[in-house]
């Protein structure tokens, strides 16, 4: 892939993530969840919203090399995220994809202010 | 109807609030300022692109007011120099707009431009000249409305989600029904992503290049600059930022 592309393959599951972490459904599994959990989850969130900003407004040309670096493993977390949203019932599990696809996205972009 | 970077604007905040007041009475002091923080410094980011792309559209304006001078000049020369600085910050600004926004994939390749003879001489050398550099100018300008139209449909998207979650909870879980509930159950169940904005917005991106195509083709007068006017005045009514209130 242009490293352009995955970029835009990036954002768009961010995007996706997102959407479903703030769903109706998402909402009901995460109310089974500890006080812990539940809390790590809206991190979780905020996060991948952070993510996503910087992902749109950061120069694409400026993390060329590191998009095409982790380009495997960007569109392996991609897929696998993409998977776990279709079943949000399985939070647990969306939670941890969505976090290992986030420390992928950590390599390219600056997760922290 | 709202411009659509006022529109770009206007939702990625609220979807960035949104996300703050979301978890807000879960998070500790500490973690709301860390999000809060975070969540701003992102979000000014893309208010400055979007300032960035409504002077690139003004300056764009102003090259066609411009071009217009020169095809009824008696004195080119000076209209021509002109025309020199601002294709430079058109290209300046533009450079920084195609590194910045998600416009790589909308990016049609060049075209070989063939410039008719005009009437005009000091136009057809202004058209030799800087023709092809404005042609990219213009697809970018095309380009970029196509990725911000993408946002925004993400994040109404995002923020139609959050509204129907709310309104699916405050039914089902215990508590008094705001007044309102079923007001904004309709809205949301009736609501569709504003298509009008974005579609008003590509093709009046496409109405402009192809006159500007027509130009450099003679097969428009100077006479009719107004056309090629009312097609950039068409982008800029959509692309304009509501400026400040005093």
């Amino acid at each position: 892939m242009a490293p352009y592309e995955i970029r835009d393959m990036t954002l768009k599951e961010l995007r996706e993530a997102r959407k479903a972490m703030v769903s109706w459904e998402y909402y009901k599994a995460l109310k089974h969840l500890s006080a812990e959990k539940q809390q790590e989850s809206k991190i979780l969130l905020a996060d991948i919203i952070y993510a996503l900003e910087e992902m749109r407004t950061t120069e694409w040309q400026s993390i060329r090399e590191k998009l095409l670096l982790n380009e495997a493993e960007l569109v392996a977390g991609s897929e696998s995220l993409d998977k776990a949203l279709q079943n949000l019932k399985k939070i647990e599990k969306v939670m941890a994809i969505a976090a290992n696809f986030l420390s992928v996205v950590g390599r390219v972009i600056k997760l922290v202010v | 109807m709202r411009a659509l970077t006022e529109a770009t604007a206007i939702t990625a905040v609220d979807a960035n609030s949104q996300t703050l007041l979301y978890s807000r009475d879960d998070w500790s002091e500490k973690i709301r300022e860390e999000n809060y923080q975070k969540l701003t410094v992102s979000l000014n980011d893309l208010l400055d692109e979007l300032h960035a792309f409504q002077e690139h559209t003004q300056l764009l304006k102003t090259y066609f007011s411009t071009l217009s001078r020169l095809a009824e000049s008696d004195a080119p020369d000076s209209v021509s120099g002109q025309t020199e600085r601002l294709v430079s910050t058109i290209q300046t600004l533009g450079s920084q707009l195609e590194k910045a926004g998600s416009v790589k994939k909308y990016i049609r390749p060049a075209v070989t431009l063939i410039v008719a003879n005009h009437k005009q001489k000091a136009l057809e050398e202004e058209l030799q000249k800087h023709a092809p550099l404005l042609e990219r100018e213009l697809e970018l300008q095309n380009a970029y409305l196509k990725a911000l139209a993408e946002g925004l449909v993400s994040d109404t998207e995002y923020l139609k989600e959050i509204k129907q979650t709310k309104n699916i909870s405050s039914y089902i879980e215990r508590g008094a029904l705001d007044e309102k509930w079923t007001q904004e159950r309709r809205e949301l169940l009736t609501s569709n992503i504003r298509i009008d904005i974005l579609d008003a917005a590509t093709m009046a991106a496409d109405n402009l290049k192809i006159t500007f195509d027509a130009l450099i083709e003679n097969k428009i007068k100077p006479g009719d600059f107004e056309t090629l006017f009312s097609d950039i005045e068409e982008i800029i009514t959509l692309v304009e930022i509501a400026q400040p209130h005093s």
